[in-house]
Protein backbone atom coordinates (compact mmCIF):
# COMPACT_ATOMS: atom_id res chain seq x y z
CA UNK A 1 0.00 0.00 0.00
CA UNK A 2 1.38 3.36 -0.91
CA UNK A 3 1.11 6.46 1.19
CA UNK A 4 0.44 9.92 -0.07
CA UNK A 5 1.38 12.94 1.96
CA UNK A 6 -0.45 16.11 1.18
CA UNK A 7 -0.48 19.64 2.49
CA UNK A 8 -3.76 21.47 2.43
CA UNK A 9 -3.67 24.93 0.96
CA UNK A 10 -5.17 27.49 3.28
CA UNK A 11 -8.86 27.66 2.53
CA UNK A 12 -11.53 29.78 4.18
CA UNK A 13 -13.52 27.57 6.52
CA UNK A 14 -17.05 26.78 5.52
CA UNK A 15 -19.82 28.02 7.74
CA UNK A 16 -20.13 24.97 9.96
CA UNK A 17 -22.37 24.53 12.96
CA UNK A 18 -19.86 22.21 14.60
CA UNK A 19 -17.22 23.67 16.88
CA UNK A 20 -14.43 21.28 15.97
CA UNK A 21 -13.82 21.98 12.32
CA UNK A 22 -11.26 23.97 10.48
CA UNK A 23 -9.54 23.59 7.16
CA UNK A 24 -6.90 26.18 7.76
CA UNK A 25 -3.98 24.10 8.89
CA UNK A 26 -1.47 21.74 7.37
CA UNK A 27 -2.69 18.18 7.20
CA UNK A 28 -1.12 14.89 6.36
CA UNK A 29 -2.42 11.77 4.75
CA UNK A 30 -5.58 11.77 2.71
CA UNK A 31 -5.19 8.07 2.96
CA UNK A 32 -2.65 6.06 4.81
CA UNK A 33 -1.08 2.68 4.99
CA UNK A 34 -3.82 0.15 4.93
CA UNK A 35 -6.29 2.56 3.43
CA UNK A 36 -7.70 2.17 -0.03
CA UNK A 37 -5.56 3.94 -2.56
CA UNK A 38 -6.19 4.92 -6.13
CA UNK A 39 -3.92 6.17 -8.86
CA UNK A 40 -6.51 8.73 -9.96
CA UNK A 41 -5.84 12.44 -9.38
CA UNK A 42 -7.00 13.35 -5.91
CA UNK A 43 -7.05 15.93 -3.15
CA UNK A 44 -6.98 15.26 0.60
CA UNK A 45 -10.16 14.03 2.25
CA UNK A 46 -10.87 15.52 5.66
CA UNK A 47 -13.39 14.60 8.29
CA UNK A 48 -15.58 16.77 10.49
CA UNK A 49 -18.77 16.93 12.51
CA UNK A 50 -21.77 19.19 12.07
CA UNK A 51 -24.85 19.42 14.23
CA UNK A 52 -28.11 17.88 13.06
CA UNK A 53 -31.54 17.19 14.45
CA UNK A 54 -30.45 13.79 15.83
CA UNK A 55 -27.12 14.97 17.22
CA UNK A 56 -23.69 15.07 15.67
CA UNK A 57 -23.36 14.18 12.00
CA UNK A 58 -19.96 12.97 10.87
CA UNK A 59 -18.84 13.68 7.33
CA UNK A 60 -15.95 13.42 4.93
CA UNK A 61 -15.21 16.18 2.48
CA UNK A 62 -12.78 17.09 -0.26
CA UNK A 63 -12.41 20.27 -2.26
CA UNK A 64 -10.05 21.88 -4.75
CA UNK A 65 -7.45 24.46 -3.77
CA UNK A 66 -9.23 27.09 -5.82
CA UNK A 67 -12.84 28.15 -5.47
CA UNK A 68 -14.94 26.03 -7.82
CA UNK A 69 -18.03 27.22 -9.67
CA UNK A 70 -19.24 23.66 -10.04
CA UNK A 71 -22.22 22.48 -8.04
CA UNK A 72 -21.17 20.65 -4.86
CA UNK A 73 -21.77 16.90 -4.81
CA UNK A 74 -23.18 15.29 -1.66
CA UNK A 75 -23.04 11.48 -1.42
CA UNK A 76 -25.12 9.11 0.70
CA UNK A 77 -23.92 5.61 1.53
CA UNK A 78 -25.44 2.15 1.52
CA UNK A 79 -26.56 0.21 4.64
CA UNK A 80 -24.87 -0.46 6.95
CA UNK A 81 -21.43 1.03 6.11
CA UNK A 82 -20.61 4.73 6.25
CA UNK A 83 -19.32 7.59 4.13
CA UNK A 84 -16.03 5.69 4.11
CA UNK A 85 -17.24 3.92 0.93
CA UNK A 86 -16.82 7.26 -0.86
CA UNK A 87 -13.40 8.15 0.52
CA UNK A 88 -11.35 7.40 -2.60
CA UNK A 89 -14.07 8.78 -4.86
CA UNK A 90 -14.38 12.01 -2.84
CA UNK A 91 -10.65 12.59 -3.15
CA UNK A 92 -11.02 12.35 -6.91
CA UNK A 93 -14.22 14.36 -7.33
CA UNK A 94 -12.84 16.98 -4.97
CA UNK A 95 -10.28 17.99 -7.58
CA UNK A 96 -12.86 20.23 -9.26
CA UNK A 97 -15.76 20.64 -6.83
CA UNK A 98 -16.72 20.33 -3.18
CA UNK A 99 -17.51 16.65 -2.55
CA UNK A 100 -19.09 15.58 0.74
CA UNK A 101 -20.13 12.22 2.18
CA UNK A 102 -22.01 12.31 5.51
CA UNK A 103 -22.51 9.27 7.70
CA UNK A 104 -26.24 8.58 7.91
CA UNK A 105 -27.56 9.02 11.49
CA UNK A 106 -26.82 5.81 13.40
CA UNK A 107 -24.00 4.77 11.06
CA UNK A 108 -20.31 5.50 11.03
CA UNK A 109 -19.73 8.20 13.61
CA UNK A 110 -23.08 9.97 13.35
CA UNK A 111 -25.40 9.94 16.34
CA UNK A 112 -28.49 7.75 15.90
CA UNK A 113 -32.08 9.00 15.98
CA UNK A 114 -33.85 8.27 19.25
CA UNK A 115 -36.20 5.86 17.50
CA UNK A 116 -36.26 3.78 14.34
CA UNK A 117 -36.08 6.25 11.42
CA UNK A 118 -37.58 6.42 7.95
CA UNK A 119 -35.91 7.50 4.72
CA UNK A 120 -37.75 10.78 5.23
CA UNK A 121 -35.90 11.21 8.54
CA UNK A 122 -32.58 10.49 6.88
CA UNK A 123 -33.33 13.03 4.14
CA UNK A 124 -34.28 15.64 6.73
CA UNK A 125 -31.02 15.01 8.58
CA UNK A 126 -29.14 15.44 5.31
CA UNK A 127 -30.87 18.81 4.93
CA UNK A 128 -29.24 19.68 8.26
CA UNK A 129 -25.88 18.90 6.66
CA UNK A 130 -26.61 21.14 3.68
CA UNK A 131 -27.68 23.92 6.05
CA UNK A 132 -24.60 23.50 8.22
CA UNK A 133 -22.33 23.67 5.18
CA UNK A 134 -24.25 26.58 3.71
CA UNK A 135 -25.00 24.71 0.49
CA UNK A 136 -27.92 26.21 -1.40
CA UNK A 137 -27.72 24.07 -4.55
CA UNK A 138 -26.30 20.56 -4.70
CA UNK A 139 -26.05 17.48 -6.84
CA UNK A 140 -26.69 14.32 -4.86
CA UNK A 141 -25.38 10.81 -5.27
CA UNK A 142 -26.64 7.73 -3.50
CA UNK A 143 -25.66 4.11 -3.16
CA UNK A 144 -28.50 1.62 -2.50
CA UNK A 145 -30.20 2.98 0.68
CA UNK A 146 -28.47 6.26 -0.09
CA UNK A 147 -30.23 6.35 -3.47
CA UNK A 148 -33.56 6.40 -1.71
CA UNK A 149 -32.34 9.22 0.53
CA UNK A 150 -31.43 11.11 -2.64
CA UNK A 151 -34.90 10.65 -4.09
CA UNK A 152 -36.61 11.73 -0.89
CA UNK A 153 -34.31 14.73 -0.49
CA UNK A 154 -34.96 15.74 -4.11
CA UNK A 155 -38.70 15.71 -3.34
CA UNK A 156 -38.32 17.54 -0.02
CA UNK A 157 -35.95 20.15 -1.47
CA UNK A 158 -36.84 20.51 -5.17
CA UNK A 159 -35.17 23.87 -5.55
CA UNK A 160 -32.02 22.77 -3.81
CA UNK A 161 -31.27 19.44 -5.46
CA UNK A 162 -30.19 19.92 -9.07
CA UNK A 163 -29.32 16.43 -10.38
CA UNK A 164 -29.30 12.90 -8.97
CA UNK A 165 -26.83 10.06 -9.48
CA UNK A 166 -28.20 6.79 -8.10
CA UNK A 167 -26.11 3.67 -7.76
CA UNK A 168 -29.04 1.31 -8.17
CA UNK A 169 -32.68 2.34 -7.95
CA UNK A 170 -34.28 -0.85 -6.73
CA UNK A 171 -38.00 -1.43 -7.10
CA UNK A 172 -39.02 -4.56 -5.20
CA UNK A 173 -41.96 -6.92 -5.47
CA UNK A 174 -43.77 -7.75 -2.23
CA UNK A 175 -42.21 -11.21 -2.18
CA UNK A 176 -38.72 -9.82 -2.68
CA UNK A 177 -39.28 -7.28 0.05
CA UNK A 178 -40.15 -10.00 2.53
CA UNK A 179 -37.04 -11.95 1.58
CA UNK A 180 -34.86 -8.89 1.98
CA UNK A 181 -36.42 -8.01 5.33
CA UNK A 182 -35.71 -11.51 6.59
CA UNK A 183 -32.17 -11.46 5.30
CA UNK A 184 -31.32 -8.05 6.73
CA UNK A 185 -33.07 -8.39 10.08
CA UNK A 186 -31.34 -7.46 13.34
CA UNK A 187 -28.16 -9.55 13.58
CA UNK A 188 -27.88 -11.99 16.47
CA UNK A 189 -24.50 -11.80 18.15
CA UNK A 190 -22.91 -15.20 18.72
CA UNK A 191 -20.52 -16.36 21.42
CA UNK A 192 -18.21 -17.88 18.82
CA UNK A 193 -18.10 -14.87 16.49
CA UNK A 194 -19.72 -16.72 13.61
CA UNK A 195 -22.01 -13.74 13.03
CA UNK A 196 -18.98 -11.56 12.21
CA UNK A 197 -17.46 -14.19 9.93
CA UNK A 198 -20.79 -14.48 8.13
CA UNK A 199 -20.89 -10.75 7.46
CA UNK A 200 -17.29 -10.88 6.23
CA UNK A 201 -18.09 -13.71 3.82
CA UNK A 202 -21.13 -11.81 2.58
CA UNK A 203 -18.95 -8.82 1.77
CA UNK A 204 -16.48 -11.02 -0.12
CA UNK A 205 -19.29 -12.79 -1.98
CA UNK A 206 -20.60 -9.52 -3.37
CA UNK A 207 -17.19 -7.95 -4.02
CA UNK A 208 -17.07 -6.76 -7.62
CA UNK A 209 -14.26 -7.20 -10.14
CA UNK A 210 -10.89 -6.10 -8.77
CA UNK A 211 -12.19 -5.64 -5.23
CA UNK A 212 -9.81 -7.56 -2.96
CA UNK A 213 -9.86 -8.76 0.63
CA UNK A 214 -7.74 -5.74 1.51
CA UNK A 215 -10.45 -3.46 0.15
CA UNK A 216 -13.09 -5.34 2.12
CA UNK A 217 -10.87 -5.09 5.18
CA UNK A 218 -10.96 -1.30 4.96
CA UNK A 219 -14.77 -1.11 4.82
CA UNK A 220 -15.83 -4.13 6.86
CA UNK A 221 -15.61 -2.67 10.36
CA UNK A 222 -18.42 -0.22 9.61
CA UNK A 223 -20.80 -3.12 9.04
CA UNK A 224 -20.13 -4.33 12.60
CA UNK A 225 -20.96 -1.05 14.31
CA UNK A 226 -24.01 -0.67 16.53
CA UNK A 227 -25.38 -4.20 15.97
CA UNK A 228 -28.41 -3.20 18.05
CA UNK A 229 -29.54 -0.72 15.40
CA UNK A 230 -27.47 -1.46 12.28
CA UNK A 231 -30.57 -2.98 10.68
CA UNK A 232 -32.43 0.35 10.79
CA UNK A 233 -30.97 1.48 7.47
CA UNK A 234 -32.15 -1.53 5.54
CA UNK A 235 -35.49 -1.42 7.30
CA UNK A 236 -36.02 2.20 6.32
CA UNK A 237 -35.03 1.35 2.75
CA UNK A 238 -37.50 -1.52 2.50
CA UNK A 239 -40.30 0.71 3.82
CA UNK A 240 -39.63 3.36 1.17
CA UNK A 241 -41.94 3.19 -1.88
CA UNK A 242 -39.14 3.75 -4.38
CA UNK A 243 -41.30 3.19 -7.48
CA UNK A 244 -43.87 5.79 -6.49
CA UNK A 245 -41.32 8.29 -5.25
CA UNK A 246 -39.03 8.02 -8.26
CA UNK A 247 -41.95 8.87 -10.55
CA UNK A 248 -42.42 12.18 -8.75
CA UNK A 249 -38.84 13.39 -9.17
CA UNK A 250 -38.64 16.19 -11.72
CA UNK A 251 -34.88 16.68 -11.61
CA UNK A 252 -32.58 14.78 -13.99
CA UNK A 253 -31.69 11.30 -12.71
CA UNK A 254 -28.87 9.04 -13.85
CA UNK A 255 -29.14 5.51 -12.51
CA UNK A 256 -25.84 3.64 -12.51
CA UNK A 257 -26.57 -0.07 -12.58
CA UNK A 258 -23.52 -2.17 -11.77
CA UNK A 259 -23.76 -5.94 -11.75
CA UNK A 260 -24.49 -6.27 -8.05
CA UNK A 261 -27.26 -7.69 -5.88
CA UNK A 262 -29.79 -5.09 -7.09
CA UNK A 263 -29.12 -5.16 -10.82
CA UNK A 264 -32.44 -6.73 -11.81
CA UNK A 265 -34.51 -4.70 -9.36
CA UNK A 266 -33.04 -1.46 -10.68
CA UNK A 267 -33.98 -2.20 -14.30
CA UNK A 268 -37.62 -1.84 -13.27
CA UNK A 269 -37.00 1.89 -12.89
CA UNK A 270 -36.71 2.14 -16.67
CA UNK A 271 -39.61 4.16 -18.03
CA UNK A 272 -40.82 5.28 -14.60
CA UNK A 273 -38.70 8.42 -14.38
CA UNK A 274 -39.85 11.79 -15.71
CA UNK A 275 -36.34 12.84 -16.58
CA UNK A 276 -34.01 9.93 -16.01
CA UNK A 277 -32.20 7.07 -17.62
CA UNK A 278 -30.36 3.93 -16.62
CA UNK A 279 -26.70 3.41 -17.44
CA UNK A 280 -25.83 -0.29 -17.33
CA UNK A 281 -22.41 -1.19 -15.95
CA UNK A 282 -22.19 -4.94 -16.46
CA UNK A 283 -18.44 -5.10 -15.77
CA UNK A 284 -18.59 -3.22 -12.45
CA UNK A 285 -19.78 -4.41 -9.06
CA UNK A 286 -19.50 -3.45 -5.41
CA UNK A 287 -16.30 -1.54 -4.86
CA UNK A 288 -16.33 0.17 -8.23
CA UNK A 289 -15.84 3.55 -6.55
CA UNK A 290 -12.42 2.31 -5.40
CA UNK A 291 -11.50 0.21 -8.44
CA UNK A 292 -12.79 2.39 -11.29
CA UNK A 293 -12.53 5.72 -9.52
CA UNK A 294 -11.40 7.75 -12.51
CA UNK A 295 -13.84 6.11 -14.93
CA UNK A 296 -16.68 6.61 -12.49
CA UNK A 297 -15.61 10.21 -12.01
CA UNK A 298 -15.59 10.82 -15.78
CA UNK A 299 -18.99 9.23 -16.19
CA UNK A 300 -20.52 11.23 -13.37
CA UNK A 301 -18.83 14.47 -14.37
CA UNK A 302 -20.13 13.97 -17.89
CA UNK A 303 -23.67 13.79 -16.59
CA UNK A 304 -23.44 16.50 -13.96
CA UNK A 305 -21.48 18.99 -16.02
CA UNK A 306 -22.17 18.03 -19.60
CA UNK A 307 -25.81 17.27 -20.03
CA UNK A 308 -28.28 20.13 -19.76
CA UNK A 309 -30.40 20.28 -16.65
CA UNK B 1 -26.41 5.78 35.12
CA UNK B 2 -26.35 7.83 31.95
CA UNK B 3 -23.90 10.56 32.91
CA UNK B 4 -23.18 13.60 30.77
CA UNK B 5 -23.27 13.56 26.96
CA UNK B 6 -20.18 12.40 25.11
CA UNK B 7 -19.41 14.40 21.99
CA UNK B 8 -16.80 13.82 19.33
CA UNK B 9 -14.47 16.11 17.45
CA UNK B 10 -11.22 16.53 15.56
CA UNK B 11 -8.02 18.42 16.21
CA UNK B 12 -5.00 18.68 13.96
CA UNK B 13 -1.74 17.02 14.84
CA UNK B 14 1.58 16.21 13.27
CA UNK B 15 0.23 13.13 11.47
CA UNK B 16 -3.07 14.65 10.38
CA UNK B 17 -6.44 14.71 12.04
CA UNK B 18 -6.80 13.49 15.63
CA UNK B 19 -10.24 12.20 16.54
CA UNK B 20 -11.39 12.40 20.12
CA UNK B 21 -14.37 12.02 22.41
CA UNK B 22 -15.13 14.64 25.04
CA UNK B 23 -17.44 14.79 28.04
CA UNK B 24 -17.74 17.70 30.43
CA UNK B 25 -20.00 19.20 33.08
CA UNK B 26 -22.16 22.16 32.18
CA UNK B 27 -20.39 24.32 34.75
CA UNK B 28 -16.83 25.11 35.80
CA UNK B 29 -15.59 22.79 38.58
CA UNK B 30 -11.96 23.81 38.95
CA UNK B 31 -10.81 20.22 38.48
CA UNK B 32 -8.05 19.32 36.06
CA UNK B 33 -9.05 17.74 32.76
CA UNK B 34 -8.44 14.01 32.35
CA UNK B 35 -7.12 12.75 29.00
CA UNK B 36 -7.40 9.02 28.27
CA UNK B 37 -5.47 6.73 25.91
CA UNK B 38 -6.87 3.40 24.73
CA UNK B 39 -5.48 -0.11 24.41
CA UNK B 40 -4.41 -1.70 21.12
CA UNK B 41 -6.13 -1.96 18.75
CA UNK B 42 -9.53 -0.38 19.56
CA UNK B 43 -10.17 3.35 19.97
CA UNK B 44 -11.40 5.93 22.46
CA UNK B 45 -14.77 4.19 22.22
CA UNK B 46 -13.68 1.96 25.13
CA UNK B 47 -13.96 4.99 27.43
CA UNK B 48 -17.43 6.15 26.36
CA UNK B 49 -19.38 4.90 29.38
CA UNK B 50 -16.60 5.76 31.82
CA UNK B 51 -16.14 9.31 30.55
CA UNK B 52 -19.85 10.03 30.66
CA UNK B 53 -19.60 9.40 34.41
CA UNK B 54 -16.21 11.04 34.98
CA UNK B 55 -17.37 14.01 32.92
CA UNK B 56 -19.83 14.99 35.63
CA UNK B 57 -17.13 16.96 37.44
CA UNK B 58 -14.29 17.52 34.94
CA UNK B 59 -13.46 17.65 31.25
CA UNK B 60 -12.64 14.13 30.06
CA UNK B 61 -11.13 13.52 26.63
CA UNK B 62 -10.37 10.17 25.00
CA UNK B 63 -8.06 10.37 22.03
CA UNK B 64 -8.00 7.89 19.15
CA UNK B 65 -4.32 6.98 18.77
CA UNK B 66 -2.99 7.74 15.26
CA UNK B 67 -4.00 4.92 12.92
CA UNK B 68 -6.85 3.80 15.19
CA UNK B 69 -10.45 4.87 15.34
CA UNK B 70 -10.81 7.94 13.16
CA UNK B 71 -7.35 9.38 13.66
CA UNK B 72 -5.03 9.59 10.69
CA UNK B 73 -2.12 7.16 10.82
CA UNK B 74 1.52 8.11 11.06
CA UNK B 75 3.34 7.74 7.73
CA UNK B 76 5.69 5.13 9.19
CA UNK B 77 5.32 2.53 11.91
CA UNK B 78 5.26 4.65 15.08
CA UNK B 79 6.74 4.41 18.55
CA UNK B 80 5.14 5.18 21.90
CA UNK B 81 7.12 8.43 21.76
CA UNK B 82 5.33 9.31 18.51
CA UNK B 83 1.97 8.63 20.13
CA UNK B 84 2.97 10.79 23.11
CA UNK B 85 3.91 13.63 20.77
CA UNK B 86 0.48 13.45 19.17
CA UNK B 87 -1.08 13.45 22.63
CA UNK B 88 0.76 16.70 23.24
CA UNK B 89 -0.56 18.05 19.93
CA UNK B 90 -4.06 17.34 21.19
CA UNK B 91 -3.42 18.99 24.58
CA UNK B 92 -2.07 22.03 22.78
CA UNK B 93 -4.99 22.12 20.35
CA UNK B 94 -7.41 22.03 23.28
CA UNK B 95 -5.38 24.67 25.16
CA UNK B 96 -4.92 22.37 28.14
CA UNK B 97 -2.13 23.53 30.46
CA UNK B 98 -2.70 21.26 33.46
CA UNK B 99 -3.87 17.70 33.00
CA UNK B 100 -4.17 14.22 34.47
CA UNK B 101 -3.67 11.23 32.21
CA UNK B 102 -5.13 7.75 32.11
CA UNK B 103 -4.04 4.91 29.87
CA UNK B 104 -5.19 1.37 29.24
CA UNK B 105 -2.48 -1.17 28.32
CA UNK B 106 -0.71 0.45 25.31
CA UNK B 107 -2.36 3.68 26.38
CA UNK B 108 -0.76 3.45 29.82
CA UNK B 109 2.63 3.58 28.10
CA UNK B 110 1.53 6.64 26.14
CA UNK B 111 0.51 8.22 29.44
CA UNK B 112 3.89 7.41 31.02
CA UNK B 113 5.86 8.81 28.09
CA UNK B 114 3.72 11.96 27.99
CA UNK B 115 4.19 12.43 31.74
CA UNK B 116 7.98 12.05 31.49
CA UNK B 117 8.26 14.54 28.65
CA UNK B 118 5.89 17.10 30.19
CA UNK B 119 6.49 17.17 33.96
CA UNK B 120 4.98 20.63 34.37
CA UNK B 121 1.89 19.83 32.35
CA UNK B 122 0.95 16.40 33.68
CA UNK B 123 0.02 16.15 37.36
CA UNK B 124 -1.17 12.60 37.97
CA UNK B 125 -1.22 9.37 35.97
CA UNK B 126 -3.60 6.41 36.07
CA UNK B 127 -2.34 3.27 34.38
CA UNK B 128 -4.63 0.34 33.66
CA UNK B 129 -1.92 -2.33 33.91
CA UNK B 130 1.82 -1.73 33.89
CA UNK B 131 3.18 -5.01 32.58
CA UNK B 132 6.90 -5.67 32.85
CA UNK B 133 7.90 -8.54 30.58
CA UNK B 134 10.73 -11.04 30.70
CA UNK B 135 12.56 -11.39 27.37
CA UNK B 136 10.78 -14.70 26.78
CA UNK B 137 7.35 -13.22 27.49
CA UNK B 138 8.09 -10.29 25.24
CA UNK B 139 9.12 -12.53 22.35
CA UNK B 140 5.94 -14.53 22.77
CA UNK B 141 3.77 -11.37 22.91
CA UNK B 142 5.37 -10.03 19.74
CA UNK B 143 4.67 -13.32 17.99
CA UNK B 144 1.01 -13.39 19.06
CA UNK B 145 0.26 -9.75 18.29
CA UNK B 146 2.11 -9.33 15.00
CA UNK B 147 0.56 -8.75 11.57
CA UNK B 148 -2.24 -11.15 10.75
CA UNK B 149 -3.37 -12.13 7.26
CA UNK B 150 -7.00 -11.64 6.30
CA UNK B 151 -8.73 -14.90 5.50
CA UNK B 152 -11.48 -15.59 3.00
CA UNK B 153 -13.55 -17.53 5.52
CA UNK B 154 -13.48 -14.68 8.04
CA UNK B 155 -11.82 -16.86 10.66
CA UNK B 156 -9.47 -14.00 11.52
CA UNK B 157 -12.44 -11.84 12.60
CA UNK B 158 -13.98 -14.77 14.39
CA UNK B 159 -10.73 -15.28 16.30
CA UNK B 160 -10.66 -11.63 17.35
CA UNK B 161 -14.23 -11.86 18.61
CA UNK B 162 -13.52 -15.07 20.55
CA UNK B 163 -10.51 -13.41 22.15
CA UNK B 164 -12.66 -10.45 23.20
CA UNK B 165 -15.21 -12.84 24.72
CA UNK B 166 -12.51 -14.89 26.45
CA UNK B 167 -10.90 -11.94 28.21
CA UNK B 168 -14.16 -10.23 29.21
CA UNK B 169 -15.01 -10.01 32.88
CA UNK B 170 -18.13 -11.55 34.34
CA UNK B 171 -21.15 -9.42 33.55
CA UNK B 172 -19.85 -8.20 30.22
CA UNK B 173 -22.37 -9.28 27.61
CA UNK B 174 -22.10 -9.88 23.88
CA UNK B 175 -23.93 -6.57 23.44
CA UNK B 176 -21.18 -4.81 25.40
CA UNK B 177 -18.53 -6.40 23.19
CA UNK B 178 -20.55 -5.54 20.09
CA UNK B 179 -20.44 -1.84 20.97
CA UNK B 180 -16.64 -1.67 20.75
CA UNK B 181 -15.58 -4.64 18.61
CA UNK B 182 -15.74 -2.74 15.32
CA UNK B 183 -12.86 -0.59 16.53
CA UNK B 184 -10.79 -3.77 16.90
CA UNK B 185 -11.46 -4.58 13.26
CA UNK B 186 -10.63 -1.20 11.68
CA UNK B 187 -7.55 -0.74 9.48
CA UNK B 188 -6.38 -4.36 9.66
CA UNK B 189 -3.27 -3.66 7.58
CA UNK B 190 -1.80 -1.51 10.35
CA UNK B 191 -3.78 -2.41 13.45
CA UNK B 192 -0.76 -4.35 14.79
CA UNK B 193 1.28 -1.14 14.98
CA UNK B 194 -0.07 -0.29 18.42
CA UNK B 195 1.06 -3.55 19.97
CA UNK B 196 4.40 -3.33 18.16
CA UNK B 197 4.98 0.13 19.62
CA UNK B 198 3.99 -1.10 23.08
CA UNK B 199 6.34 -4.09 22.99
CA UNK B 200 9.22 -1.92 21.76
CA UNK B 201 8.77 0.45 24.72
CA UNK B 202 10.91 -0.23 27.76
CA UNK B 203 8.45 0.34 30.60
CA UNK B 204 11.02 -0.93 33.09
CA UNK B 205 13.28 1.98 32.23
CA UNK B 206 10.51 4.53 31.72
CA UNK B 207 8.31 4.15 34.79
CA UNK B 208 11.07 5.16 37.29
CA UNK B 209 11.44 8.42 35.37
CA UNK B 210 7.87 9.45 36.12
CA UNK B 211 8.07 12.03 38.89
CA UNK B 212 4.32 12.41 39.23
CA UNK B 213 2.12 10.14 41.37
CA UNK B 214 0.94 7.02 39.54
CA UNK B 215 -2.07 4.86 40.32
CA UNK B 216 -1.74 1.45 38.68
CA UNK B 217 -5.04 -0.38 38.37
CA UNK B 218 -4.42 -4.09 38.05
CA UNK B 219 -7.49 -5.99 36.88
CA UNK B 220 -7.30 -9.76 36.52
CA UNK B 221 -6.75 -9.64 32.77
CA UNK B 222 -4.14 -11.01 30.37
CA UNK B 223 -1.26 -9.05 31.94
CA UNK B 224 -2.22 -8.97 35.60
CA UNK B 225 0.59 -11.27 36.75
CA UNK B 226 3.14 -9.02 35.05
CA UNK B 227 1.97 -5.72 36.52
CA UNK B 228 3.08 -6.33 40.15
CA UNK B 229 6.66 -6.34 38.84
CA UNK B 230 6.30 -2.57 38.43
CA UNK B 231 5.86 -2.02 42.17
CA UNK B 232 9.48 -1.18 42.89
CA UNK B 233 9.71 1.05 39.82
CA UNK B 234 7.20 3.61 41.07
CA UNK B 235 9.23 6.67 42.03
CA UNK B 236 6.73 8.95 43.75
CA UNK B 237 5.78 8.18 47.35
CA UNK B 238 2.09 8.56 46.52
CA UNK B 239 2.22 5.95 43.75
CA UNK B 240 0.70 2.51 44.29
CA UNK B 241 -0.78 -0.54 42.65
CA UNK B 242 -4.47 -1.23 43.22
CA UNK B 243 -5.27 -4.88 42.53
CA UNK B 244 -8.73 -5.53 41.12
CA UNK B 245 -9.31 -9.28 41.40
CA UNK B 246 -12.34 -10.44 39.49
CA UNK B 247 -12.23 -7.44 37.19
CA UNK B 248 -11.04 -7.80 33.63
CA UNK B 249 -11.66 -6.28 30.21
CA UNK B 250 -14.93 -4.41 30.11
CA UNK B 251 -14.66 -3.09 33.68
CA UNK B 252 -14.99 0.49 32.43
CA UNK B 253 -18.50 -0.47 31.28
CA UNK B 254 -19.42 -2.97 34.01
CA UNK B 255 -17.84 -1.38 37.07
CA UNK B 256 -18.16 2.21 35.92
CA UNK B 257 -19.24 3.67 39.24
CA UNK B 258 -16.59 1.85 41.27
CA UNK B 259 -13.88 2.65 38.71
CA UNK B 260 -14.70 6.34 38.60
CA UNK B 261 -14.72 6.45 42.41
CA UNK B 262 -11.24 4.89 42.59
CA UNK B 263 -9.87 7.17 39.87
CA UNK B 264 -11.50 10.32 41.28
CA UNK B 265 -10.18 9.61 44.77
CA UNK B 266 -6.64 9.33 43.41
CA UNK B 267 -6.80 12.31 41.05
CA UNK B 268 -8.37 14.64 43.58
CA UNK B 269 -5.87 13.77 46.33
CA UNK B 270 -3.33 16.20 45.01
Amino acid sequence: MSLKLCVVTIIPPLALAGAFFSLDVASAADDGPGMTTSSSPSVPVRRAYVEGRFGQIHLRMARPDQESARTPLVCFHMSPNSGRIYETFLGHMGTDRLAVAPDTPGFGDSDPPSKQPSISDYAAAMTDVLDALGLTTVDVMGYHTGSETCVELALQQPDRVRKLILTSAPIFSDEELQDFRDHYAKPELSEDGSHAAKIWKGHLFWAGPGYTMDHVGVQFADALRRPDISWWGHNAAFDFPMGEKLKQVTQPVLVLNPNDDLVEHSRRAEGTMQNGRIHELPDWGHGYLDIYTEDAGALIRGYLDGEPS
Amino acid sequence: MTGVPVHRGYADGRFGQIHYRIAQPDHETGKRPLVCFHMSPYSGVIYETFMAEMGRDRVVIAMDTPGFGNSDPSPQQPTITDYARVALDLLNAKLITDVDLMGYHTGSKVAVETAINNPNLVHRVVMVSAPIYTPEELAEAKRIYGPEPLKEDGSHVQGWWQSAVHWSMEGRTLDHIGRTFWARVLNPAISWWGHAAAFAYDSGAAIPKVTQPILVLNPEDDVWKRTPRAKDLLAHADSYIHDLPGWSHGFLDIKTEEATHIVRTFLDAG
